[in-house]
């Protein structure tokens, strides 16, 4: 007890020194704590608790549902869920989910007439979500794609330059990059980066492309030298291409913040390669029937020499 | 308008059924009326042999000259007109005519939709930036957080061309890596796999092997093919070595035949030639050789190609296996069983069968 008293009295004389003396930095075990860290450590530290909710819909063929599966392989911090019906009232039903997983992102994969396949891409609980066209579609599961790398490795992105010139880019690659970032420290992530996705804008698609990077190296945290010069990238898998069609102010609805002008849906492109081939016919019936009509209209002269050489 | 009202305005509707005009005079607006006193124009032009109709008098002939009677003529059509073009003349009106049916003809194939951007689309930019702040993380976030590298993309790829656009991609790819292991290094924070650093990765084993398999097939293939254009080359050109090599010696051949016919010939013309008969026999091996010597061996006979070595004593053993075996050529029926050979017992003897059976026991 006694010694408690007289530390408590030192303290007190301390203090009343400190009074009168310039003020000293505080003292950590090591060093002297400089003020720049205590600055620091007043702001608020960034944490990216990103969670991302996988999951597709009802009657999903199985080459799209593969490319969910590899999906969420590539993304550490991802749930997947049970298949949902998708009707209309699915949104609803969808954010109840994404809340009830404790999610902040949701990947919708949804299948319709087992051929298209469209992705949503949802930020909850108040949007914005975007709605894309997926064409080009090739898994993992391919032979031809030879890499191979750590599963939960954080990867790389890289996004093409033009997808700072417009607001609907810029908000589309704000939700790529908080998507399909591995979060740092995340639980399951590897502390290595070996891999590195290419999200690239061509003819107004996003174009998605997963390559391992190989680096000749002997320590972790330095490359040979000219190692730079010697890396080469491997593809793992998987490619697709995302057509945006719609961007809306909520979470799987909400005002239309965009439409895309140049969107045919895939139903009215089969319809008119159908009316195509039906039209051949009906161009064909009137020709004819006009040829008819001329042939009528302007009748044969009688020619004059006909019976000249009959007798 | 509101700036110079002063003079009047005029406004003309060309519609698909009725045209009017209007003029915007005295602060408010006044339709004309046509001659017929009609506000509204039907917008029908005809042409009779004499001349012009327009309006109503076009449109009351429309039964009696349906063929040089314009009517649904579309504006948007009139846009691209010049001042010129628009007053109608008979030869105008023809070749219009003749796009009408054709359009009708091409209508049902050449339709593309929305080639163009539609009209109705929604680009909200303000809401788009606005919803962008929202979600975005903050702006001087650590680069570690984010790990994102922006490529700047030299100049449009066609999309169609396969090849240029995956190297595009893979040209991002590599320039992004380069970019981001340079930070990392400079960063001093271990972000390279160490070798012995194993755990779970994107493709399972099995997979891997697959693929591994796979390329060993493809290499395999490859290789296979190789060999065999290879063995094809080869052969051609033995071939032709060997066809050379014929050749070569036809030529010899002719060489040596000519030249000893040469020398022969000059031997006779330079005269000393028949005078000496070993001479004759020195070059014998030279064009005797080619004709057959017709010299007669003793003991052969013409016809035994053996050269004799046939009719010399025959061995003694030679025969006697021939008596006994033959010599060579079908057996026949010689050394088959008949019914004589097998009624046949003069070769058994009883004692045999019974000296066995003891020497069994």
């Amino acid at each position: 007890m006694a010694k408690k008293r007289k530390h408590e009295e030192a303290s007190e004389e301390g203090r009343k020194k400190d009074e009168v003396a310039p003020e000293r930095p505080k003292r950590t075990l090591t060093a002297w704590k400089s003020e720049q860290l205590e600055k620091q450590s007043d702001a608020p530290v960034f944490r990216n608790k990103e969670k991302v909710l996988i999951t597709c819909s009802r009657r999903i063929i199985s080459r799209y549902r593969h490319l969910m599966l590899n999906v969420v392989a590539l993304l550490p911090h991802s749930k997947k869920d049970n298949k949902v019906e998708s009707e209309d009232s699915k949104g609803a039903t969808l954010n109840e989910l994404v809340e009830f997983r404790n999610c902040t992102y949701c990947l919708f994969f949804e299948c319709r007439k087992q051929k298209d396949l469209y992705l949503w891409m949802a930020r909850s609980p108040d949007g914005p979500s975007v709605k894309f066209l997926v064409n080009a579609v090739h898994t993992m599961e391919e032979l031809k794609l030879t890499g191979n790398h750590l599963k939960g490795s954080r990867p790389i992105l890289t996004f093409s330059s033009n997808f700072d010139k417009e607001p609907r880019w810029m908000l589309i690659k704000e939700m790529i990059t908080q998507i399909f970032g591995t979060p740092k420290d995340h639980r399951k992530a590897k502390p290595f980066h070996d891999h590195i996705f290419a999200f690239s804008i061509v003819d107004n698609h996003i174009w998605f492309r997963n390559f391992q990077v190989s680096v000749p190296h002997n320590e972790t945290d330095k490359m040979d030298r000219g190692g730079l010069d010697k890396m080469t990238l491997i593809e793992v898998g998987p490619r697709f291409c995302l057509n945006p069609i719609k961007i809306f102010g909520g979470s799987f609805g909400g005002p239309t913040l965009y439409s895309n002008p140049l969107y045919i849906s895939p139903n009215q492109i089969r319809a008119m390669e159908k009316r195509k081939k039906a039209g051949k016919y009906v161009k064909k019936v009137k020709a004819k029937t006009r040829r008819k009509m001329h042939e009528l209209e302007n009748p044969l002269e009688p020619d004059e020499f006909a019976d000249l050489w009959k007798e | 308008m509101a700036g110079k009202g002063e003079g009047p305005a005029i406004g003309i509707d060309l519609g698909t059924t009725y045209s009017c005009v209007g003029v915007w005079q005295h602060d408010r607006v006044e339709i004309i009326a046509n001659d017929q006193g009609n506000r509204t124009t039907p917008s029908y032009v005809a042409f009779t042999d004499s001349e012009r109709l327009i309006g109503d008098a076009a449109k009351n002939q429309v039964a009696m000259n349906p063929t040089n009677t314009v009517f649904v003529f579309l504006q948007s059509r009139m846009n691209g007109l010049t001042e010129q073009k628009y007053l109608l003349t008979k030869e105008t009106m023809e070749e219009d005519d003749i796009d009408d049916e054709e359009m009708d003809s091409g209508s049902g194939s050449e339709e593309i939709p929305l080639s163009e951007p539609s009209k109705d689309a929604v680009y909200n930019r303000e809401g788009l930036l606005e919803k962008l702040e929202e979600i975005a993380w903050p702006k001087d976030l650590e680069w570690i957080h984010k790990l994102t590298i922006v490529y700047d993309q030299a100049e449009e790829i066609d999309v169609n061309d396969d090849l240029t656009r995956e190297l595009a991609f893979y040209n991002q790819a590599v320039n992004g890596a380069r970019n981001a292991f340079e930070k990392l290094q400079s960063m001093g924070i271990p972000f390279l796999r160490p070798p012995d650093f194993y755990a779970e990765m994107v493709k399972s084993d099995n997979h891997m092997l697959k693929i591994k398999s796979r390329l060993l097939v493809s290499k395999k293939k490859i290789e296979e093919a190789e060999e065999r254009k290879k063995a094809r080359e080869s052969k051609k050109r033995a071939k032709e070595v060997q066809a050379q090599k014929l050749k070569e010696k036809a030529k010899r051949k002719k060489d040596e035949i000519d030249s000893v016919k040469k020398w022969r010939k000059q031997r006779q013309q330079s005269g000393f030639a028949r005078n000496s008969k070993a001479e004759e026999m020195d070059f014998g091996d030279g064009a005797n050789s080619f004709q057959r010597s017709n010299k007669k061996r003793p003991g052969v006979t013409p016809s035994d190609r053996s050269g004799g070595f046939k009719a010399k004593e025959k061995n003694k053993r030679r025969t006697f296996r021939e008596s006994k075996f033959g010599h060579g050529g079908r057996k026949g029926l010689k050394k088959q069983n008949s019914a004589e050979t097998t009624n046949d017992l003069s070769g058994f003897n009883k004692s045999d069968l019974r000296e066995s059976k003891k020497r069994k026991r």
